[in-house]
């Protein structure tokens, strides 16, 4: 079973959100990092880009697949996390916490509402 | 239907992830293919491969026979030998490559593909004379192979004594089974691939696991094979890419007559078709089967297999391209380019037996 981390929000797209204050910290969950195996490369926007809720930001390859990662919120990016660059299976090995990939802050805190539970969430994998 | 091997309920067991492959459901992997990838590389890894099929070719013009359908040559093969080999159409597009152990003088075992196996069959049975039995024999082999440097060791101390030199083979009694144990693998290390009936090699991978063997999926197969530059039919070699092509010139033999001889000679001598070349990105990236590559500003061909290549750390791809005929044989060192999601990123072209010329680089 993969964790999900209560004091989290989540997309069906399996993309977390840490929520704190105007910003939010997003990365992909324990279950995605798990069915993409072996993260050996990850395409992520820059400080300064927009990013805007629903559309993809950037790509997460591993040895089978490449796959597009979602925006949760929309948002302008702060910080992007540079380590994974060179250690993409900091992905694998610690998606919420070393694997964080950028820092947003929210356009509309309102967006938030849209997002699943920590409980939403481990509903819809268990119906996966 | 899917079919499953013997070892489907082993899978199961070690927990492997399952996917469909040539018609089976096989292990992708059970761990990580990185990290089945790396004890491969180091240590040792046992894969089951009993998707493979296995043709039986005899009769007294069977020789003959297989040296007018395969590029190789049958005749130079002793007993005991296996010899890796390419099954032409008459335009030399690659019906599959194959590897051929000479059982007896008259008597020959031939390793195809898994979704190959039927049109092979198929291909050899529809040319062979009368007075040569071919015979589809997949039902009654399991396989298994043993790669990685300390695959011997681990093998002998189920097994016995192997000696048995590269390309070499053996029949050994195990378990009241009799298998074919051959020096050969598809990962670029040394190691072992084993025929046999169900129970026994099932026991046997069952032996290796337990001898502390890491079990190895379809994943780290593609990816060892690839990082060691060797050819996928469908990736590398089709119909329509013949061996010349594919740079498996070394596994042509012109002192004979085959299927599609005039066309291959002709792409030698006149420098005629694509090349498979190898590429390492300079940026990081990671090239997939089709992605476009180009050479001095303009489209010269596609990648046929691209990847992270975990031993050598370094983003890699076979690419089939046209080339100008003055660099054809000159190739390596110069800049290409790979346009991977929209993005044309700098490659410099490299040996493709990746880590033979990159190994000792590391």
């Amino acid at each position: 079973m993969s964790k999900i981390p209560k004091n989290l929000l989540y997309t069906e797209e399996h993309e977390w959100i840490l929520v704190e204050g105007n910003r939010g910290t997003i990365g992909i969950t324990d279950h995605a990092q798990d069915a993409l195996g072996d993260v050996v490369y990850v395409d992520l926007p820059k400080v300064g880009d927009k990013i805007v809720k629903g559309e993809t930001f950037g790509t997460v390859e591993s040895v089978k697949a490449a796959s597009d990662i979602y925006a949760p919120v929309s948002g302008t990016v702060v910080e992007v996390n540079e380590a994974l660059k060179d250690s993409p299976e900091l992905i694998n090995r610690s998606p919420y916490d070393e694997a964080w990939m950028i820092v947003v802050e929210l356009d509309d805190e309102s967006e938030l509402d849209e997002l699943l539970s920590p409980e939403d969430y481990e509903n819809i994998l268990e119906g996966e | 239907m899917l079919k499953r091997t013997p070892l489907y309920d082993a899978h199961l067991k070690l927990k492997a992830r399952i996917v469909e492959f040539g018609g089976f459901e096989m292990p992708v992997q059970y761990t990580s293919v990185i990290d089945e990838h790396m004890a491969v590389r180091t240590k040792a890894g046992v894969f089951d491969v009993s998707h493979m099929g296995e043709i039986l070719v005899e009769g007294e013009k069977s020789e003959e026979f297989l040296n007018a359908l395969l590029t190789n040559d049958v005749a130079s093969l002793n007993n005991g030998k296996v010899q890796y080999t390419i099954m032409t159409y008459d335009n030399g597009g690659a019906v599959d490559d194959l590897m051929v152990y000479r059982m007896d003088e008259n008597v020959f075992f031939l390793v195809v593909n898994a979704s190959n196996k039927d049109k092979d069959f198929e291909y050899i049975k529809n040319h062979a004379p009368a007075g040569v039995k071919v015979e589809d024999v997949s039902q009654d082999y399991a396989e298994i192979a043993v790669q990685g440097p300390d695959s011997l060791k681990f093998a002998e101390k189920l097994l016995g004594p192997m000696n048995i030199g590269r390309f070499c083979f053996k029949i050994l009694n195990y378990d009241g089974a009799t298998l074919i144990i051959s020096r050969t693998g598809y990962t670029g290390e040394d190691g072992l691939e084993i025929y046999g009936p169900s129970e026994a090699v099932v026991k046997l991978f069952y032996g290796f696991v337990e001898a502390g063997i890491t079990p190895c999926g379809l994943g780290a197969r593609d990816t060892l094979r690839f990082e060691a530059g060797l050819p996928l039919y469908g990736h590398e070699l089709s119909e329509n890419i013949t061996p010349v092509e594919a740079g498996l010139t070394a596994f042509i033999k012109f002192n004979k007559d085959f299927c599609g001889k005039d066309v291959l000679y002709r792409q030698i001598k006149e420098n005629e078709g694509k090349r498979l070349i190898g590429l390492r990105l300079k940026e990081k990236g990671v090239p997939r089967q089709g992605y476009r590559v180009f050479f001095g500003g303009e489209e010269a061909g596609s990648v046929t297999s691209g990847n992270f290549a975990p031993y050598l750390k370094e983003y890699l791809a076979m690419a089939l391209v046209r080339l100008p005929k003055d660099i054809m044989e000159d190739y390596v060192g110069r800049d290409f380019e790979i346009e991977i999601r929209g993005k044309r990123l700098k490659a410099e072209a490299v040996p493709k037996n990746f880590l033979k010329a990159l190994r000792s680089k590391k």
